[in-house]
């Protein structure tokens, strides 16, 4: 869809550049690395890969939305990715938005705004080799948004926890029985 | 007459900033509120640019040591956390903002790294329709 006035533009929501680099390997679009954890906490982002259109007038016009740039976890979430390219294409082809677009992105709660607040110290703390303040930030931050990813996971990596490993299915198991909770449009289907 | 202590605020970018502390507040210079939030204390109220917020209890925001800066913060409906002991302040989006994006669905605007590092918006790309999508090496 190159000349068609259509970019994607891939943030990367790490804390760490050089974490990021290696997975930008041979991109041709732009890689942008949202070191400050800001990103999430604005769009209400709660995991990754999550996808929102922007048109040219910088509208979000399609909001946060679970999608992959290919089929290979279709299995594990029930999301294809030809669907989604074909939403792309009928959108910057012909204007169309499909009907999930219109969803309204809830607010974050309280404990949510916290938990990013608790996270970015964290960070902090981590960068400045304090081991047992970074644990004590994230652990606050796993407690009061146990279900973002971009928390809990995120941490993973970050205090020696292999981010796919046993951890992450725990997780996601947590998550499951919680219902799958999104702010964005919901894209994950629960097994029957 | 408390001495003061470097603090380092994270906000949208991060700054340090001599501050003394006072029953866990940080109170720092009215001046150094523009390189912390990029917002100054005027005495129409708090103004980033053209714009101001009037304040109505500007004295509220002041001690005697200094600009209350988690006074300032709320004023400006940003959630605030500190770390006395290390004398660190979090300092997050303005709910507005969020509201924002969220149900007036703007881009705000982030201020994002590239690979080298430098700082890049979203609004870099205003006339471009735009996927954006968040990833991660996690």
């Amino acid at each position: 869809m190159a000349g068609n006035n259509f970019t994607v533009i891939a943030v990367a929501l790490d804390e760490n550049i050089e974490a990021v680099i290696p997975l930008a390997e041979g991109i041709t679009y732009p890689v942008l690395v949202d070191t400050e954890h800001q990103l999430a906490e604005l769009y209400a982002i709660t995991n990754v890969p999550t996808v929102l259109w922007i048109d040219e007038h910088d509208q979000i016009v399609r909001p946060n939305a679970t999608e992959f740039g290919c089929d290979m976890f279709i299995d594990f979430t029930g999301i294809s990715c030809a669907d989604h390219m074909e939403q792309v294409s009928d959108w910057i082809l012909n204007g169309n938005l499909p009907a999930d677009a219109s969803h309204q992105v809830t607010e974050l709660s309280e404990k949510e705004i916290l938990a990013h607040l608790h996270f970015r110290l964290a960070v902090h703390a981590q960068r400045n080799q304090q081991e047992e303040t970074a644990q004590k930030y994230f652990a606050q931050a796993a407690e009061l948004a146990p279900f973002d990813f971009t928390i809990v996971r995120a941490a993973m990596p970050l205090t020696g926890v292999d981010p796919f490993g046993p951890a992450f299915f725990e997780l996601y198991q947590r998550f499951a029985d919680a219902g799958l909770p999104t702010h964005g449009i919901e894209r994950l289907k629960q097994e029957n | 007459m408390h001495e003061s202590q470097e603090t380092t605020i994270l906000a949208d970018w991060t700054s340090t900033t001599e501050a003394i502390w006072q029953d866990q507040r940080p109170l720092v210079k009215p001046s150094a509120l523009q390189e912390i939030l990029g917002w100054e204390l005027k005495p129409e109220g708090l103004c980033q640019g053209s714009l101001c917020i009037p304040v109505p209890d500007a004295a509220s925001l002041m001690a005697s040591d200094g600009l209350d800066l988690i006074a300032a913060a709320e004023k400006l409906n940003r959630p605030t956390l500190v770390d006395s002991e290390n004398q660190w302040v979090v300092i997050g989006s303005p709910a507005e903002k969020r509201e924002n994006a969220l149900v007036g669905r703007q881009v705000p605007n982030v201020t994002l790294r590239d690979l080298d590092g430098a700082s890049r918006e979203l609004t870099e790309w205003s006339g471009t329709r735009r996927l954006l999508v968040a990833f991660s090496s996690w």
